[in-house]
């Protein structure tokens, strides 16, 4: 019982994470049909360009950091975040949508990962980095941990979920309640009447570039401290974000998110437990939920019109 | 006896009708190419054997990236899995030849043959997808080869990697020499294959089907068909590359080999 409460906890946490990225996708492909292969890489140079304002690149412990300072990196962050994010898409995949060039795109953002994935290994050379917590969970509990149901569980656990569920509605809310939200939708439905309308459509799917990833980072940001942080954690949370994101085809926010939890809890699962003799053990988590988005794609593909998709 | 002049003088003729064709379609290009792929293969008469390993490994990379060009540039298939053929024909290479004690012609062709029925499931499997998922599905087969290749240590030897028995064939040792000439001769066949393909029936239609799917459709090129064979060829160059290519390091290094070898 105990490891079922750690599982569904550890597994919710986690998988809020690749939830709000899972969002991020799906609002990027919807709008411009365009699978964000620097997602995961820009969120990673979001987060380690907070950890370099914050604390710079020497070891730190959990708490030895001043909450102004952190506020300072976390604003730093973001912005380089935003403000990369949607220089990416009017100078690399703009230029190629227009031109219809799907291989354009797909080698731009790729190109783009790795340059950023390059820039953050350079400065990072060691293996793991233990991100500061500026909030004071280990005041709560002992040293921020509580026994829940026999389970040790880290109090940041339920902080995570929370922030990240918060960030999804957040999402959701801005798609369905605002102006921005409202002509976005309007893109994503007829890209040519919107921009007859005279929607600013350049503008505004640049912006949205720009905020998934801050959105995204700002939910990286928040996880970090719970575990050793490396220069590959990014582009893994990505990677299961976009397989949340598969299996929901791109949804709604809400069902990105939902996706995303569903990825968390099913790694866990297979992480930790086991049926009588049964266990596969933490290697299998990371690759059946690979192996099932690719087994998907594959079964809708061969379900769907025998006419070869275009390039 | 008297029909030997006119077989020789049939033969003159044709030999100049060849002879003709080839100066007609040859182009200073083409000299520049002949002319490097020459000086290319002088390089182990001046260079030290330890310089000759990294430049053989290099040619076989240069394989797997003209082996992609076969996906991308002919048929405009952006796939993302070269790193993951490449490292597919590697570790069947490797564990056929340190764990099954397969000699080498045998494992070669058993490398080539996984990868290219990898290739083929691939290729079915994206082969109705638009770009945009055949880019992902096949990014998401490079890291699940990665997750294999790495967090089971039973399959690639873990950190010490799988170490190669020496490479022998008909009693010869297979230098870095040997290697080098090797790899260049096939880097050769491959550009040329692909310069004459994209000239020629098959290469023509696989840019009609990439340029113009409806158009290509409606005159009956068998686009999926073709293009099922573009990337089956494309994986299978990989796995050649990526099996001669341990066998010239003689260990199978699981770190070396992820989604970033792709390019």
């Amino acid at each position: 019982m105990s490891l079922v409460v750690q599982v569904i906890v550890t597994g919710l946490a986690a998988g809020g994470i690749y939830g709000v990225f899972a969002v991020g996708y799906s609002l990027v492909y919807r709008l411009t049909g365009v699978v964000y292969f620097a997602f995961g890489d820009l969120v990673s140079f979001a987060v380690f360009a907070t950890l370099l304002v914050a604390a710079g690149t020497a070891p730190v412990s959990q708490t030895s950091i001043e909450p102004g300072r952190f506020l300072l990196a976390l604003v730093v962050g973001l912005l380089l975040c935003v403000g990369v994010g949607a220089a990416t898409y009017i100078l690399f995949i703009e230029p190629y949508l227009l031109r219809g060039s799907t291989l354009g795109w797909v080698a731009a953002t790729l190109a783009i990962a790795f340059a950023l994935h390059g820039m953050v290994g350079a400065v990072f050379t060691r293996p793991a980095y233990v991100f500061p917590d500026p909030l004071p969970f280990d005041e709560v509990g002992r040293d921020g941990v509580v026994t829940v149901a026999g389970a040790s569980i880290q109090v940041r656990s339920f902080f995570v979920i929370g922030f990240a569920a918060l960030l999804a509605a957040a999402a959701a809310w801005t798609l369905e309640r605002t102006r921005h939200g409202r002509a976005l939708q309007a893109i994503a439905s007829e890209p040519e009447g919107a921009r007859f309308s005279g929607l600013p459509v350049e503008r505004l799917v640049a912006l949205t570039f720009g905020l998934v990833g801050g959105l995204a980072a700002l939910a990286a940001v928040v996880a970090a401290p719970s575990a050793p942080f490396t220069v590959d954690t990014g582009a893994l949370l990505g990677l299961k974000g976009l397989v949340a994101a598969l299996i929901v085809r791109f949804g709604s926010p809400w069902a990105a998110f939902a996706a995303g939890l569903g990825v968390g809890l099913a790694e866990a699962a297979i992480d930790n437990l086991r049926i009588g003799d049964l266990g596969l053990g933490p290697q299998y988590g990371e690759l059946l939920p690979l192996a099932f988005a690719l087994g998907l794609i594959a079964y809708r593909s061969l379900r769907s019109e025998p006419v070869p998709g275009r390039a | 006896m008297s029909a030997a002049p006119a077989v020789l003088g049939q033969t003159r003729s044709a030999l100049s009708a060849a002879a003709r064709e080839l100066r007609s379609s040859w182009s200073r290009t083409a000299t520049l190419w002949a002319l490097l792929f020459a000086a290319a293969l002088l390089a182990p008469a001046v260079l030290p054997e330890s310089q000759l390993v990294d430049l053989a490994g290099f040619v076989y990379l240069a394989l797997a990236a003209v082996g992609l060009g076969y996906a991308v540039g002919l048929a405009g298939i952006p796939s993302l899995g070269q790193g993951a053929f490449f490292a597919i024909g590697a570790f069947t290479e490797a564990i056929a030849r340190s764990k099954g004690d397969v000699p080498l012609l045998p494992s070669l062709l058993l490398a080539v043959l996984v990868t290219a029925a990898c290739g083929v499931l691939t290729g079915v499997a994206t082969g109705r997808l638009r770009g945009a998922f055949v880019a992902v599905s096949t990014w998401i087969l490079s890291w699940i080869v990665l997750i294999l290749l790495t967090a089971f240590p039973r399959i690639s030897g873990g950190a010490q990697g799988l170490v190669m028995p020496e490479a022998r064939v008909l009693g010869q040792t297979l230098t870095p020499t040997a290697h080098y000439v090797l790899g260049l001769t096939l880097l050769g066949l491959a550009v040329l294959a692909f310069a004459v393909l994209a000239r020629r029936g098959a290469g023509l239609a696989l840019a009609a089907g990439r340029d113009q799917v409806e158009a290509a459709l409606g005159l009956g090129v068998p686009v999926a068909r073709l293009r099922l064979g573009a990337l089956t060829a494309s994986a299978t160059i990989a796995g050649l590359a990526g099996a001669l290519s341990v066998e010239l390091s003689q260990v199978a290094d699981a770190s070396a080999y992820g989604p970033v070898l792709s390019f």
